[in-house]
């Protein structure tokens, strides 16, 4: 069938308005294909260096913060009795948070048949999955006696030893685990495609062998395509409840304590729409930059980007009803340790960190009321970013102002950071960026066979067109 | 191996013909290649290097890694390599593994505490206190039970040092003895004795030897915090030297003025324990009442029903106001002493009544021992005058009384050196130059004698200028005897061979006496020749005391001078700024500044540690623009001194309290530096209270490590108590305090097999005096961390006391100038349902099968510290570093640990554990025995054991006529946090106080 032939056809149920064209600037497949591609393919650009040079600098603060964590013990940071817990476990949520927004956007909004994730989730499964990297860093560093964390898995040993099933930290373990493999590999199926077009075009012999390998065999039959889709539905199956669950599991480390501010049985869902609000706000900061450098503006269209946005306004909104419930609960069960623990919280010596956390993501989203903040690139950028300060101040605030001062005053406390938790802290996104800069460089950033597959070209139509004009006026694809 | 042995030739003991110092030989080890290449290949190549000593906390270098072992001790994180070294032949009596228990004696100033200690294969490890020594009755102090730590001081003189220089016995026994022909020669003339006080006989006995040898020698005493003010009182009042001892039992009504009665001096643990036995609000002779009246707050303060302020200074105007009150109430009285003052009226006359009200001989008013003579003896006729003689106050002859001023010796003995006319000087033990008034310019007079010698355990300010310093020995490790208050004569008993072959006062007194003796020969010549026969010196050796040794003596009472005395009461200055010096609970006189779990010990009101600060009342903080922790210049007499501003509730206004003992230079590692050294502002004059002080408030701030920020219970029922009133109208108030829903366990109920063992605290005998804290230290090898670490909330102590202050004011909850205060020791409530066992991932904290216990399996804890967050009553503590320095820990230092209690590594989570080892010794014992449960009794945790009070009973609590049971069935028993469904195991018995109904408003 001939191109013009494509152009002129009338299109069937539903009609894609205008503002919701998916791709454009005109782009054919093969325009895809290359813009894509190329990426990989281009000799390094200078700014490649840069950023990965920035990123492995950061990368080594981590590095640093470890080894001296190792060498010295937990005591290098900041924690104390009675606050237990601090920057490490903030950070630990603060990353599982992020690692949200991938899976989200792969698995929900795929089944929901949501067609503009498609510009924006590989890079947001991949960030998922680099957070995660991030996010298991510090459970596992944050022990005391790190050498031997392995009591955290039941494996078969000599002692006849189980760990402990009732504790929520194993719970942990498990989930965050879970979620781990199931958005690697669902992140993997959906790159198989891909990789095979990189081998495809691949110049170098070095090229060829490692996307060859990668790709598994891929050669695009249609049984390929079969078993692809089912393998890719299914997957998206299996991380959907994933999503939920797994920050409904992380917030358990809290709400089934006995601690006055952890022990909350709005937890779950707060927890998971904190996540998504975080994660969609770094997604947004992510692709703001990519499409920016790579010159993917009409594959991550601003129509994407605002529709992340709204979800970032709902979900911001929702972790703000959490905040008021919390403190409405608080008061409602007239316990006192209960509503001391909101006052000293709003009004105690962290009252500067809940105050940041209200600024940031209750106040900030509100400007993705209006369309044209929701649609302006600075605007969303800061916001993002702000969002993200504001979730990384909702775990500390929900952390350390619940320890600091529980039950007996007698035993309360302050804790201060020290330079090794900032280190980590700080270190950790160098990991991330590191991660993510190399993601950039050697794999498809933007999932081409699914955008291909959400352009008007892939969806020709030809036994219907008979039918339509038939049954119903005639109605033409407004072609830009 | 060859480089392992290396290691272990650092013998504990040295050899003393190879003139290696302990010290030297691992500096020396540290350096040889061998080591080096096992530090290496032990630890990662460059590791070592991480260990930058700019940036390593400071506490580091505390415990004696300071040198290049420190590098493997904070890195070393693997189970230590242990060796086992079996005895080629089995002393008698000694079943490896099990401990033995000695009696013997420790004496502090003018406190004689009888003592059992407890020791494993030969080296004593834990301190408790003797039941047959009136001093003790059983219970301990906080400094007794941190013996065991001085003992083992690597810091400790362990060479005879010439110039600074080591040297050894030989070359000193030499120098001493040219010396000493010389000045027999002479008569003793140019010979300078200086010594602590003494309550040993055999002392005085030797010291008089040395007095008929060198009859023109100048031989004084000195001693910085102990004070005749007593005795010379005495004088006044009966013409002679006689020491009041009380009897806190018999008094209904208690005055304490300006006397800290239960928290320091000679028998207060006995004190504290008869105060005790009268706070049980259901006993027939009912709740005795005790009231305080003190500038600076003191343990008897807090403990007290009522207490009150008074300026420094006043107990005198005070003591002659309340004589006004009882005198118009018709109380006779010796004519001149009563005088109305300018003090509370509705308190004192509500006070005077009800001590005539109480039957004659029931009431008892005591004045601190640092009160002037005046004041005592006006004391003494206050006493006399309501019958007390002979019922509440009984009277002793003074042992060896020092006549005059306190200060007149050191102050003779420095004019003498100042002169010139000291050739030798033999400072027996103490630190004048340090600690002597600071207008005697002690540290100067004692460089111009010519030949200086010093006897002392530690190096010290004074033995940092002397020619020749001799290692004396530990009481531990030394024969001597001692004498009581009430006359008790008690043995000093060595538990362990002088580690550093030092020699003790008694050996070197003998020594100068011309003919040098061993110190067990000394002790039992004196013994048999003035006590008694072979047989009992077997017994006293045994139980440690001589009983029926106490004596008392009638006494009369020469009203004239006390009438004369009463009129030299001085008159209260209410215009300057006063400074109060005050004697640490902590490093008493300083002599423990280099005794870590001294240092980080909490100080019962401030919960300051490793530090003293200027304490000044809110009020006079508020009026000089003062913040806590300020640094502060306080100027008294042309002297200043510079230091931190703590602001202490309930404190006199205008008086800056300074506890005398730190700002050591010449301590130790752990002990230098630690505070400000008081003594540079005191004088001869004014050794206890300084007029005209100014205080300037400077920038910065200092650092004040404290175990407690927040002082307010937060209207929690945390601490319950009730006045004797409210407690009769509902005895069950406590419980009755908190309402909750009923309460649904989330898991099954464990299953009790065997004995359940329990505990329940009474809040009404607790006067918080940390004997209980540093036992659980001694007792569970609980490492101290240092000051940084200390306020970054990391101190380790498994038994707190959390003291909150209550504001009397019901006008103004937040007026803290009269506050009350409550004292909990709260440790490991041992749960049913323990929140911090759900919780940890990989079951390191779990419920024993039997007992009932919360077990803490170190081996298992990963260190997550999920544990510690989910303990509603925070006492769990984590290892956030290697406190213990294992690896770089001098071996000396490694004998004081308990080796029944395991000593945990870097990361591992720890707590109170009810004293396990304890507690499966006796169930080992009780099956051996072929008994199928403990008798009760048999366990006491180390805590209980130490506390003088028995506010701590243990138990099984399925045993009904268990201690335990009985304390738990009493109507004020209730669960801390019990709302929660925690089910503990340790409950409290709420505090109920016993005002003056005149006084309730």
């Amino acid at each position: 069938m001939s191109a013009p032939s494509i152009a002129t056809t009338k299109i069937p149920i539903p009609p894609t308005p205008p503002d919701e064209k998916l791709v454009t600037g005109g782009l054919t497949f093969s325009d895809v294909t290359n813009l894509v591609s190329q990426v990989t393919e281009q000799k390094t650009p200078r700014n490649w260096y840069l950023a990965f040079a920035f990123s492995l600098a950061l990368l080594g603060v981590f590095g640093v913060s470890v080894l001296w964590l190792l060498w010295e013990g937990t005591g290098v940071w900041g924690l104390q009795q009675p606050v237990g817990w601090a920057w490490d476990i903030t950070n630990f949520v603060f990353w599982v948070g992020i690692g949200h927004a991938g899976t989200l956007i792969s698995a929900i909004l795929f089944l929901f048949r949501q067609k503009w994730r498609t510009s924006v989730n590989r890079a947001a499964e991949a960030m998922t999955i680099f957070a995660v990297i991030c996010a298991l860093m510090f459970p596992g560093l944050h022990v005391g006696r790190i050498w031997m964390a392995y009591y955290l898995f039941p494996l078969p040993n000599q002692m006849g030893m189980w760990p402990n099933f009732r504790s929520p930290l194993l719970w942990d373990v498990f989930a965050v685990g879970t979620y781990f493999t199931v958005s690697l590999l669902f992140w993997y199926v959906g790159l198989v495609p891909d990789l095979a077009t990189l081998r495809d075009r691949a110049k170098t012999r070095t090229r060829a062998l490692v996307y060859g390998l990668l790709s598994l065999g891929w050669r695009g039959s249609m049984r390929h395509w079969i078993n692809y889709e089912k393998a890719y539905l299914i997957l998206a199956g299996i991380s959907t409840p994933l999503v939920l669950s797994v920050h409904t599991i992380v917030s358990f480390d809290f709400a089934t304590s006995v601690i006055p501010g952890w022990h909350t049985t709005i937890f779950p869902p707060y927890f998971v729409a904190g996540a998504i609000f975080s994660g969609f706000a770094m997604v947004v900061s992510l692709m703001v930059i990519t499409r920016q450098v790579f010159g993917f503006k009409d594959l991550v269209t601003l129509d994407h980007l605002e529709k992340m946005n709204k979800i970032i306004l709902l979900t911001g909104t929702m972790v703000g009803y959490a905040y008021a419930m919390e403190f409405f609960i608080a008061w409602y069960s007239g316990s006192l340790y209960e509503r001391y623990a909101f006052i000293n919280r709003a009004f105690g010596p962290y009252a500067w960190a809940y105050w940041t956390m209200i600024t940031c993501n209750v106040i900030s989203p509100q400007f993705f009321w209006f369309r044209k903040f929701r649609r302006s690139i600075p605007v969303m950028f800061v916001l993002s970013i702000v969002v993200n300060i504001g979730m990384w101040f909702e775990r500390f605030v929900i952390i350390v102002t619940s320890l600091h001062r529980d039950y007996l005053p007698g035993s309360w406390g302050y804790f201060m950071p020290t330079i090794w938790d900032i280190g980590l802290f700080v270190g950790s996104f160098g990991l991330f960026f590191t991660l993510f800069v190399l993601f950039l460089r050697f794999l498809p950033v933007i999932a081409v066979s699914e955008v291909k597959g959400v352009m008007p070209e892939a969806d020709p139509h030809h036994h219907a067109h008979e039918e339509v004009e038939e049954k119903a006026p005639l109605r033409t694809a407004e072609a830009s | 191996m060859s480089e392992q042995k290396k290691i272990e030739s650092t013998d504990l003991l040295p050899i003393q013909e190879n003139g290696k110092t302990y010290w030297r030989s691992l500096e020396h080890i540290a350096q040889t290649e061998e080591f080096q290449e096992f530090v290496h290949r032990e630890f990662p190549a460059g590791a070592s290097e991480l260990t930058d000593p700019v940036t390593r906390r400071s506490f580091l270098g505390l415990m004696g890694a300071s040198f290049a072992l420190a590098g493997l001790g904070t890195g070393c994180v693997r189970r230590p390599e242990e060796k086992i070294v079996p005895y080629g032949k089995r002393p008698e009596d000694l079943v490896p593994g099990l401990p033995q228990f000695y009696a013997t004696t420790m004496v502090l100033g003018d406190e004689v505490v009888g003592l059992v200690v407890e020791a494993h294969e030969g080296r004593p490890t834990k301190v408790e206190g003797n039941p047959l020594h009136p001093g003790s009755l059983g219970g301990t102090s906080a400094i007794h039970q941190g013996a065991i730590l001085s003992l083992y001081d690597p810091d400790r003189t362990v060479r005879v040092l010439h110039e600074g220089k080591e040297s050894d016995f030989p070359s000193l026994d030499a120098a001493f003895n040219e010396r000493l022909e010389a000045l027999a020669r002479q008569r003793g003339r140019g010979l300078l004795i200086v010594h602590e006080p003494s309550r040993s006989p055999s002392f005085h006995a030797l010291l008089e030897r040395v007095r008929r040898q060198y009859p023109e020698a100048t031989i004084v005493s000195w001693d910085p915090v102990a004070h005749n003010g007593t005795t010379e009182g005495a004088r006044i009042a009966f013409g002679k030297a006689v020491e009041p001892v009380y009897s806190v039992a018999q008094a209904d009504t208690i005055v304490a003025v300006e006397a800290d009665l239960l928290g320091s001096g000679p028998h207060s643990l006995r004190y504290s324990r008869e105060w005790a036995s009268r706070r049980e609000p259901d006993s027939p002779e009912g709740m005795n009442r005790l009231w305080a009246f003190e500038a600076v707050f003191t343990p008897t303060g807090a403990a007290a029903d009522h207490r009150f302020r008074i300026g420094a200074g006043e107990a005198g105007a005070f003591l002659r106001h309340l004589a006004a009150a009882l005198e118009q109430r018709g109380l006779q009285l010796p004519a001149g002493i009563a005088q109305r003052g300018d003090f509370d009226a509705k308190v004192t006359d509500a006070l005077a009544k009800e001590l005539l009200e109480r039957r004659r001989g029931r009431t008892l008013i005591v004045v601190g021992r640092h009160e002037p003579a005046e004041v005592q003896a006006i004391a003494f006729a206050l006493n006399h005058a309501l019958g007390n003689t002979d019922r509440t106050v009984r009277y002793s002859p003074a042992f060896q009384p020092v006549e005059g001023r306190p200060d007149a010796g050191i102050r003779l003995a420095a004019e003498k050196l100042t002169k010139g006319e000291v050739d030798t000087v033999i400072l027996l033990g103490g630190n004048p130059a340090y600690d002597a008034p600071s207008d005697l310019n002690f540290g100067e007079a004692l460089g111009k004698a010519k030949h200086r010698f010093h006897l002392t355990w530690a190096p010290n300010e004074t033995s940092a200028l002397c020619e020749w310093v001799i290692p004396e020995t530990h009481f531990l490790e030394e024969w001597g005897d001692a004498v009581a208050i009430d006359g008790t004569f008690s043995l000093v008993q060595p538990l362990i061979r002088p580690i550093w072959y030092g020699r003790s006062k008694l050996e070197v007194l003998s020594h100068i006496a011309g003919r040098p003796r061993k110190g067990y020969d000394i002790v039992r010549e004196n013994f048999l020749a003035t006590r008694g026969g072979e047989e009992l010196w077997q017994r006293v050796l045994h139980d440690g005391v001589l009983e029926g040794s106490a004596r008392f003596v009638e006494v009369e009472l020469d009203e004239a001078a006390v009438a004369q005395a009463a009129s030299k009461v001085a008159r209260p200055d209410r215009e300057s700024l006063k400074v109060v010096f005050r004697v640490d609970s902590k490093v008493y006189d300083g002599r423990f500044a280099n005794n870590g779990w001294l240092q980080e010990m909490p100080e019962p009101l401030t919960k300051l540690t490793w530090t003293n600060g200027a304490l000044v009342s809110p009020a006079t903080a508020k009026r000089l623009g003062l913040q806590n922790t300020q640094r502060v210049r306080v100027e008294v007499g042309g002297r200043s001194l510079e230091l931190g501003v703590w602001i202490q509730p309930g404190q006199a206004d205008d008086t800056v309290a300074i506890a005398l003992g730190y700002g050591r230079t010449h301590a130790g590692r752990v002990g230098n530096g630690r505070g400000a050294n008081a003594y540079a502002l005191r004088t001869g004059d004014a050794l206890w209270l300084a007029s005209g002080a100014r205080l300037t408030p400077l920038s910065g701030k200092e650092l004040m490590p404290t175990t407690q920020s927040h002082g307010f219970m937060e209207g929690r029922p945390i601490v319950r108590e009730a006045s004797l009133t409210e407690y009769k109208a509902d005895p069950e108030f406590a419980k009755k305090m908190v309402e909750h829903p009923p309460l649904i366990p989330l898991w099954p109920e464990h299953e009790w097999i065997g004995q359940q063992w329990g505990m329940a605290i009474d809040l009404n005998r607790c006067i918080g005096c940390n004997g209980c804290v540093v036992a659980c230290q001694a007792e569970n090898n609980i490492p101290i961390v240092g000051p940084e670490q200390v306020r970054m909330g990391r101190a380790m102590h498994w038994l707190r006391i959390d003291r909150y202050y209550a504001s009397t004011n019901p006008a103004d909850p937040t007026d803290l100038s009269e506050p009350e205060v409550v004292h909990q020791p709260v440790s490991c409530q041992q749960c049913e349902h323990a929140p911090c066992e759900n919780v940890c991932p990989v079951a390191a904290t779990v419920h024993s099968l039997e007992g009932g216990l919360n077990d803490m399996v170190y081996n298992r804890c990963i260190g997550t510290r999920y544990c510690a967050n989910n303990c509603p009553y925070k006492v769990r503590r984590f290892n956030f570093l290697d406190f213990h320095q294992k690896a770089g820990l001098p071996k000396v230092r490694q004998l004081a640990f308990n080796p029944d209690v395991t000593v945990r590594t870097r990361g591992v989570m720890e707590k109170c554990t009810y004293c396990v080892q304890r507690i499966n010794a006796a169930r080992r014992d009780a099956k051996v025995a072929g008994l199928d449960r403990v008798p009760d009794g048999v366990i006491t945790p180390a805590c209980a054991q130490a506390c003088p009070t028995e506010a701590i009973v243990f138990g099984d609590i399925t045993d009904p006529a268990s201690r335990v049971s009985k304390r738990k069935k009493e109507a004020r028993n209730y669960e801390l946090l019990g709302e929660l469904n925690t089910q503990p195991r340790t409950s409290y018995l709420a505090r109920v106080r016993n005002p003056n109904p005149e006084l309730v408003s």
